[in-house]
């Protein structure tokens, strides 16, 4: 299975360079896009001291952690986000037609090359800004490590279950549920303490993006013991086990198209 | 092998008004309107057999497939293929069946076609053996040679289509849906694939069930129709009966010289003559081949002579022209 899987992504990524031009013109911009989205957090750190106790370098952390995540699951799971143009114009009858979980090759397809360049600016970041929150060592290497694939799991989960409306709610191969819950994932960046309550509970329940990003840096720096790491864990298989469900749901609503 | 019973698939359709104004009444109270695509077919397919399934757009041919691989779940009625219920037959029943869209690529677009038979192989876990050996009988017979190393969305729609019906026969399937497979290709592709899956029905013992508009498909592929109207059964028996049963007149064509009258012998056929060259068409209900080739012997000197098949196509569209069910 994970043999395919990397066959598949070979191949895409062999059909993206293909294009050296329009290679590396996405790579630029996926690293200048993501360097700008770290300028915001300066001009605000330049005229104040912290937020909520939070130092400009944590929250250089928690944009690490999400980059890196939303870059694996763009890599990775690009496929989710083509998912509501095939079942629009009935490519996805192939995929129920092959003797594979359909999931799988849900996951498998395409590959989103922006993310690349979003992986690499948070991989460079990460480590730098483990080491001026001083949690650059072994055990913090390995929650990290570890975080970071509840966050992917938990990232891609949050796309599936989003793109999965696409079997209610049709509207010409897209739906905007996803893209509502990507912005609203957007306000992640920062900890969930300086909004209201009703935006926290969203945030952790809802588009649970803060345990992407908030709370690995919360036991990264201290302010949670390492048994919260449990806690991004059980949230990232839940969102995965349901997002599953409402997907394997919506195939049994498909429809397919013409007679 | 296929076995349905009263089956039924009931689509809900978004009733629209026209213009902007329908558009905004449509965002607040949309209305629902119901469309039965398969509206009570009954029918059975024998082990091995080639069926092709025929019927006017819409008539809902492509809505019977999808319920056969279980892409659809019927509204009423029961299929059964192989004996169970393609839905709950799950990922066994999906790798003992092949299925082509006419209209889709099976094929990854982006890779090399050979890196798609490959990849099929991995999916479908084919031992190395008979993967080969399924691997050179299709590239031998559909001429796949030249195009395995291009990535699919580089071939004509001819190539592709090639390379799509030679990868659903990796696996060796035991039944096949093509749903239109021939639908757009020039007579030379059209002629490779029907020899191909004629030749494969033959040999392998692969049951076809095929839905198509072009009726030479029907013609040099399969033995067995079903005739679909309006999600209705019209038709299920042989090719050669449905012939036989919808032609009402036949045609003699003969070169020579005239020597009696034939317009005597047979009042009620109607005769053209060009030339040395006389058409004559009759009517099947009243006479026999036998009295009307007498006739023609006694009339004529004959030099050449030809009795016409009835065409298909005549058939069929006598068939949807409203003359009715059988």
């Amino acid at each position: 299975m994970l043999k395919i899987f990397l066959k598949m992504k070979e191949q895409y990524i062999k059909t993206e360079m293909e294009y050296p031009a329009n290679f590396w013109m996405m790579l630029f911009s996926g690293v200048l896009t993501r360097i700008l989205g770290m300028a915001a957090p300066f001009v605000i750190y330049s005229n104040l001291p912290d937020i909520a106790g939070w130092k400009k370098d944590e929250i250089y952390l928690i944009l690490s952690f999400l980059f890196i995540a939303e870059g694996l699951c763009s890599v990775l799971f690009q496929g989710i986000w083509e998912m509501p143009g095939m079942v629009f114009d009935g490519k996805f009858d192939c995929i129920l037609s092959r003797p594979i979980s359909p999931l799988f090759q849900v996951l498998s397809y395409g590959m989103g090359l922006q993310g690349i360049s979003v992986f690499l600016t948070g991989a460079v970041c990460l480590p730098v800004f483990l080491k001026r929150i001083g949690a650059f060592h072994i055990a913090g290497a390995a929650v990290s490590l570890f975080l970071i694939v509840c966050g992917t799991l938990l990232c891609m989960s949050v796309y599936l279950l989003g793109n999965s409306v696409v079997f209610w709610f049709d509207a010409g191969g897209r739906t905007t549920v996803p893209y509502a819950m990507s912005s609203i994932g957007q306000y992640a960046k920062y900890p969930v303490e300086i909004y209201p309550r009703a935006m926290q509970i969203v945030l952790l329940f809802l588009v649970p993006y803060a345990f992407i990003g908030v709370i690995p840096v919360e036991i990264l720096r201290g302010a949670l013991s390492w048994e919260w790491c449990l806690a991004p864990a059980a949230v990232s298989v839940c969102f995965f086990l349901l997002a599953r469900a409402v997907f394997y749901r919506g195939i049994r609503r498909y429809e397919s198209v013409g007679m | 092998m296929i076995t349905a019973e009263n089956l039924r698939k009931i689509y809900k359709v978004n009733v629209k008004k026209a213009g902007l104004k329908g558009a905004f009444e449509n965002l607040f109270h949309a209305q629902w309107k119901e469309k039965a695509a398969v509206d009570g077919l009954t029918f059975h397919m024998e082990e091995g057999r080639a069926l092709a399934c025929i019927g006017e757009n819409g008539a809902g041919k492509s809505t019977l497939i999808k319920m056969m691989i279980g892409i659809l779940m019927p509204t009423e009625g029961e299929i059964r293929v192989f004996g169970q219920n393609p839905r709950q037959g799950g990922r066994k029943y999906l790798r003992e069946i092949g299925v082509v869209f006419g209209q889709k690529s099976n094929l990854w677009t982006d890779i090399p076609v050979i890196e798609s038979y490959r990849a099929v192989k991995t999916l479908y876990k084919l031992d190395e053996a008979s993967f080969r050996r399924n691997f050179d009988r299709v590239v031998e017979l559909l001429a796949l040679e030249e195009l395995l190393l291009s990535p699919a969305r580089k071939l004509s729609l001819g190539q592709r289509m090639r390379a799509d019906i030679g990868m659903v026969f990796l696996h060796s399937p035991r039944l096949l849906f093509l749903d239109e497979p021939t639908i757009g290709l020039d007579i030379n592709v059209k002629h490779t694939i029907r020899t191909f899956l004629r030749k494969m029905n033959q040999e392998t013992g692969t049951g076809i069930f095929l839905t198509s508009h072009d009726l030479d498909d029907i013609d040099e592929i399969c033995d067995d129709t079903l005739v679909i109207s309006k999600g209705k059964l019209v038709y299920d028996g042989t090719l050669e009966q449905l012939k036989h049963r919808f032609v009402r007149d036949k045609m003699i064509q003969v070169v020579g010289s005239q020597e009696g009258d034939i317009r005597r012998l047979l009042p009620s056929a109607r005769v053209t003559a060009e030339g040395r060259v006389t058409k004559i068409v009759y009517p099947t209900s009243e006479y026999s081949s036998d009295e009307v080739i007498s006739a023609v012997s006694r009339s004529f000197h004959i030099e050449d002579i030809t009795i016409q098949e009835p065409d298909i196509d005549e058939v069929v569209s006598r068939i949807f022209g409203g003359e009715g069910p059988l």
